[in-house]
């Protein structure tokens, strides 16, 4: 049972809540996961520590230079909202529209999504195809680390006891850059995805290859995984068919998905193939622009 | 009582379809419970008390959240809406109305997550597509399958 909530006035003072009483306080920012669990008694938290309305956690994306810069605790919705993320980071907004529902967006938090780590969770791939860095303080310092190297395993983060991810930066989409997040549910919203796939693809300037890529896979593994032996297949080709064949084909090979209530492996394995031939071929186009 | 099992209570400040109260409440408890066992505002519906259903939708600062999984301690100070607070006395409120003239109420049970969704969706735009009000009712569901009543009644607006 919970047996004191406690709204600190400063990530300061959250950490040095944290640092006092250990095991028994819990960070929470949106709480959509977390109250969950509380409610029905598969976790058990004591003193919850709310990060949720911190004006440091919560205040304005900002535009720097190449960097969209993200605070931890901006919600779903306010991403969907953004000026800025629609321009610059359009593949964080195709994952968030398709999150949840409305009432969930207005709560959970990109930085929650991230910490709470699921295998499936949707924000977590477009971050991994953007090359974003996780900015994160403790009592001793600060730390700034790759998203992807950040996640080990599921629900698993580096992150340590005493630490708050304070925000997320994301490179921008450049000329001749095209990115796309594709996610197979069971239904139209609502729904924990089967498989998702988010890529991000540069097209070189002189003979129109694809000079670099990144292909993050979410749902198939016990974290979201770089399909880098895909990768490597079509770094410095032209995506035609045969080429996109290849890579879709490691893509889904390089893919460790469990066999669910939702979907089994097999079926996982087979829409990974799909979803990076539709997805290649999307950043493709995009980057015509 | 043992030590382990006192939980001291923390003072809330809720302001519901405009009234203000001053409570004291579990410091884990959620908004729904609060409303509705503290305050007896049971128009508040428990569904499946995982955010998932959108019976317990309510509005606050004019954003619907699931009530069933929003800390009561966070919303002190915030305003509250819920379909209560939509009708001033018995004169029912626009959305209300058309709910009831379009047959859109069978059992009722989600009606009034489904209304506040719904004036969400109209408080962002006068005038959104079909597709943009499904998007906005999308967390709310309805066993009885009233569905397109529901869509009727919304789109009366629009």
């Amino acid at each position: 049972m919970v047996s004191d909530y406690i709204i600190p006035a400063s990530v300061e003072e959250a950490l040095f809540i944290k640092s006092k009483w250990g095991d028994l306080a819990s960070f929470v920012a949106g709480g959509t996961d977390l109250f969950i669990q509380l409610r029905e008694k598969k976790n058990d938290y004591k003193i919850l520590v709310d990060l949720s309305g911190l004006s440091d956690l919560t205040s304005e994306i900002v535009l720097d230079k190449d960097y969209l810069s993200i605070p931890s605790c901006q919600t779903v919705n306010q991403l969907l909202k953004s000026d800025l993320v629609q321009e610059y980071a359009p593949i964080l907004c195709e994952a968030a529209e398709q999150m949840a529902v409305p009432n969930i967006r207005n709560q959970a938090t990109l930085g929650g999504n991230l910490v709470h780590a699921s295998p499936a969770a949707d924000l977590v791939p477009p971050l991994i195809a953007l090359g974003a860095t996780a900015h994160t303080v403790h009592p001793a310092g600060a730390r700034n680390i790759l998203v992807e190297d950040f996640l080990v395993g599921a629900n698993q983060t580096i992150i340590y006891p005493v630490e708050i991810l304070t925000k997320i930066s994301v490179p921008i989409i450049q000329p001749r850059e095209g990115t796309c997040f594709l996610k197979l549910g069971l239904r139209e919203a609502l729904t924990i995805s089967v498989a998702s796939a988010a890529i991000w693809l540069k097209r070189s300037n002189d003979d129109g290859r694809i000079s670099q890529l990144r292909i993050a896979l979410g749902s198939v593994a016990y974290k979201v995984i770089r399909a880098k032996e895909a990768e490597k297949i079509l770094v410095g080709e032209k995506p035609d068919e045969e080429t996109l064949e290849q890579a879709a084909k490691a893509a889904s090979q390089c893919s460790k998905p469990i066999s669910d209530l939702r979907a089994s492996e097999d079926y996982r394995k087979a829409m990974v193939y799909e979803l990076v031939k539709i997805a290649v071929r999307s950043c493709w186009e995009k980057t015509k622009n | 009582m043992t030590k382990k099992d006192f939980i001291e209570k923390k003072e809330a400040y809720l302001i519901v379809n405009g009234k203000e109260y001053t409570l004291q409440i579990d410091p884990g408890a959620m908004l729904a419970d609060v409303l509705r066992e503290q305050l007896e505002m049971t128009e508040i519906k428990l569904g499946c008390q995982r955010g998932e259903c959108g019976t317990c939708t309510v509005l606050i600062e004019g954003e619907p959240f699931s009530a069933c999984l929003f800390p009561a301690v966070r919303a002190t100070g915030k305003s509250i809406i819920t379909i209560k607070g939509l009708q001033k006395g018995v004169k029912l409120h626009a959305l209300q109305q058309a709910f009831i003239d379009e047959g859109a109420v069978q059992c009722g049970f989600c009606i009034p997550g489904m209304i506040l969704s719904a004036k969400h969706v109209l408080d962002e735009d006068t005038n959104p597509s079909l597709e943009k009000v499904k998007r906005g009712l999308s967390g709310n569901l309805c066993r009885c399958g009233s569905y397109q009543k529901i869509l009727q009644a919304i789109m009366k607006f629009v």
